[in-house]
């Protein structure tokens, strides 16, 4: 990575210039972060053992009928937020807080903070899906965890973006690397949009409709705005690692991170919220406003990737990443085009909006990090080596299984939404008419399951393998001892 | 050059701008509306739920209804809403933001499992009937989707010759030598649920229409022709 940092910068240009770290040294002082990637692929798993549960209440609506915290009303919140909260964003803040250490050639600062902050959030996770399985949701999508979990969330974050400041503030004098920008951006991010829900939907609430607005506000710069923020900077960092070249545009990067972050905020409020209409108006402007940088990015980084040697065998991060890519785009494609009324009057209350969510989530945020995941940790743990075979198979799995999700829900959807619109249709036509994408989707999830659970068996044998071989302190104390394989 | 403050402050920009716009600019502009005085009935609208009502506004929260049911009236000429007769207030009206008022939290949902329930208390007045629906709604729906809340009822055993409970549901055939009761949740819900309709006459949702022979003549000599509209 070091390509596009001038390596003949003096060292004693800025006054607080730390000497460049090579990226073993690195690694080493990052080892914390396998903390942070190991719950996270424990709360993949299990959130996505969760939204099986509540899809099979679609397949024999009786089956928990006697179990309030397996009903659908609970067990999906509970699903989402484990993903969102539990997996999301714990792996992106991991994978974040490693490439600002090496893109910066700096070592990872603040151990202490991040063990701290990833205590303190996995408490705030446990307490919300408990708390949500109790009947304490707050009702407001995505940001269902009641408030006592809310603020161990918050507690938890401070030490981890502090860290992450930390270590950017500690990289080499010179121009941002591309990913660089996302990074930053992406630390400051969460904080601001996470409060603001908090206070104004939680804490203290503003009154009748203004919830949705603060509520759709945060969904989308949480999913369409937080996470694409993450999983483009790594797509931005490693997509020149693997062509070994450099990116191919950088001036298409900036472009994709300042409308990302103008107009990519504006989205996500409905075509026709009861709202005066200039929100939903002006939210649709800014949708389409991302329409160019949406198709800049795909461009910018498949030209990069495809500088890669074709005859190379394929990584597993190779594999996942690139996907990553291809999925971003579709699932951001898909929600500009269900923005405007003409198309949001049929895909809007329908399977096609969690058919999005979930090629943004999954499709493109998920795979990016596991893909990254995979490429980091044989790094930190360095006798751990990843098993290939697992890893294809959890690619296959994960891919596949994204598909069978997404595309009968989205394609279910906007049938059930034109049946919707014809009142001759009976309403409860319309529900049996979207039985089978419920169906072909249920069947995705036990594939994407499947795939998690590989993900996660692959990272425990990595970690079984590299405490086997090394006598090492692997924690808090690695950066003082000599490590392994260095 | 030292980009960091550069990135920095484009973010805090691009924060602030999605900030001003659509959390602070909305809550000026609806934050602080009031109910209503509709004139010639002196009621205020939209009501504030009460008692029991209330109560179920949290069972209905705790338990994500929400998730399957919308509680949005779109206009007419935008989807079937309207003619699914999902609207009220004595005409084919969508729902405003003045409708959610009182509701705490707004949960108007964002996917239709089920159908809509703005008008859920105009269009199903019943108790009996939603309770045995919360129930076991295949009994009444057949085909539904929709789970039954068997754990809102509790399931007792009677004695033969014992007189049913007030509020048991009616007898189950399936069900010989059980009542089955709604738990207090069960109620609260329901009480809810009729509730919940958005029938008030808003300035900035007026009837497009009124639909003939809803009231005789001779009632509304009293009232002007534009009592239904907002003199201020």
């Amino acid at each position: 990575m070091s390509a596009t940092i001038s390596q003949s910068q003096p060292a004693g240009t800025a006054p607080d210039a730390n000497p460049a770290v090579s990226p073993a040294e690195t690694d080493l002082s990052a080892r914390v972060l396998l903390l942070l990637f190991l719950s996270a692929a424990l709360w993949l798993v299990g959130g996505s053992v969760l939204g099986l549960i509540s899809s099979l209440n679609f397949h024999k609506p009786t089956l928990f009928a006697d179990c309030a915290a397996f009903s659908y009303g609970r067990s999906h919140p509970a699903a989402i937020n484990a993903l969102l909260y539990g997996f999301a964003a714990p792996a992106g803040l991991g994978v974040l807080l490693w490439l600002a250490a090496h893109l910066g050639q700096a070592k990872l600062t603040g151990i202490p903070l991040v063990i701290l902050g990833w205590l303190l959030w996995n408490v705030g996770v446990t307490l919300g899906v408990v708390g949500i399985f109790l009947g304490d949701n707050t009702g407001h999508e995505w940001l269902e965890f009641p408030r006592y979990a809310s603020a161990f969330l918050f507690a938890g974050y401070l030490p981890i973006g502090l860290a992450g400041l930390l270590t950017f503030k500690n990289r080499q004098p010179g121009p941002l690397q591309m990913a660089q920008w996302f990074i930053l951006a992406a630390f400051f991010w969460f904080p601001w949009i996470f409060t603001t829900a908090s206070l104004l939907l939680v804490i203290w609430p503003v009154r009748g409709v203004m919830q949705s607005v603060v509520g759709w506000w945060y969904m989308n710069n949480f999913g369409n705005v937080w996470l694409v923020l993450m999983g483009l900077a790594v797509g931005f960092a490693f997509a020149p690692k693997f062509a070994k070249a450099p990116l191919y545009s950088r001036d298409m990067g900036l472009f994709t991170f300042w409308s990302l972050i103008l107009f990519g905020s504006w989205a996500g409020i409905p075509a026709a919220a009861p709202v005066p209409s200039w929100i939903p108006a002006v939210s649709t402007l800014g949708a389409f406003l991302m329409v160019a940088a949406i198709l800049a990015t795909f461009l910018n980084l498949t030209k990069t990737l495809r500088q890669a040697d074709r005859h190379a065998v394929r990584t597993i991060p190779e594999l996942f990443i690139p996907f990553g890519v291809l999925a971003f785009t579709v699932a951001s494609l898909m929600a500009v085009v269900s923005q405007p009324i003409a198309v949001s009057v049929v895909t809007n209350f329908t399977w096609f909006i969690p058919a999005q969510q979930e090629m943004l989530v999954y499709g493109f945020f998920t795979m990016t990090m596991i893909g990254a995941i995979y490429y980091i940790v044989p790094r930190l743990a360095p006798v751990a080596g990843t098993d290939l075979l697992l890893g294809k198979a959890s690619f296959l799995l994960c891919a596949i299984g994204v598909l069978f999700y997404v595309v009968p829900l989205a394609v279910g959807g906007i049938i059930q939404g034109s049946s919707m619109n014809d009142a001759t249709v009976p309403f409860l036509n319309v529900v049996k008419g979207s039985l089978m994408a419920i169906r072909g989707s249920t069947l995705g999830e036990l594939l994407m399951i499947l795939g998690n659970a590989i993900f996660l068996l692959n990272l425990i044998l990595m970690l079984f393998r590299f405490f086997k071989t090394s006598t090492t302190v692997f924690l808090a104390g690695a950066n003082k001892t000599v490590g392994v394989g260095a | 050059m030292n980009q960091g403050p550069l990135v920095f402050l484009g973010t805090f920009f691009a924060l602030a701008t999605a900030w001003f716009g659509f959390i602070l600019q909305p809550e000026l502009q609806i934050g602080s509306q009031q109910p209503f005085l509709i004139e010639d009935s002196g009621q205020l609208y939209p009501t504030k739920p009460a008692g029991l009502a209330k109560q179920g506004e949290d069972v209905y929260r705790a338990n994500g209804c929400f998730y399957c049911h919308t509680m949005q009236v779109r206009p007419q000429g935008l989807g079937g809403d309207v003619a699914r007769n999902w609207g009220a207030r004595s005409g084919p009206v969508q729902s405003v933001s003045r409708d959610y008022l009182y509701a705490e939290p707004a949960m108007l949902g964002s996917q239709r499992v089920g159908p809509d329930l703005t008008n859920i208390g105009l269009r199903q007045t019943n108790e009996v009937w939603l309770l045995q629906h919360l129930y076991n709604p295949q009994s009444l729906a057949a085909g539904s989707t929709m789970p039954p809340y068997r754990y809102l009822f509790a399931k007792r055993k009677t004695t033969p010759g014992q007189a049913p409970s007030k509020d048991a549901l009616p007898p189950d055939n399936n069900l010989p030598g059980y009542e089955i009761v709604p738990t207090d949740d069960a109620k609260a819900l329901v009480a809810y649920l009729l509730s919940l309709r958005s029938d008030g006459i808003l300035y900035e949702a007026p009837t497009l229409y009124v639909k003939p022979a809803t009231a005789p003549a001779a009632t509304t000599t009293n009232a002007s022709p534009a009592a239904n509209s907002p003199a201020k």
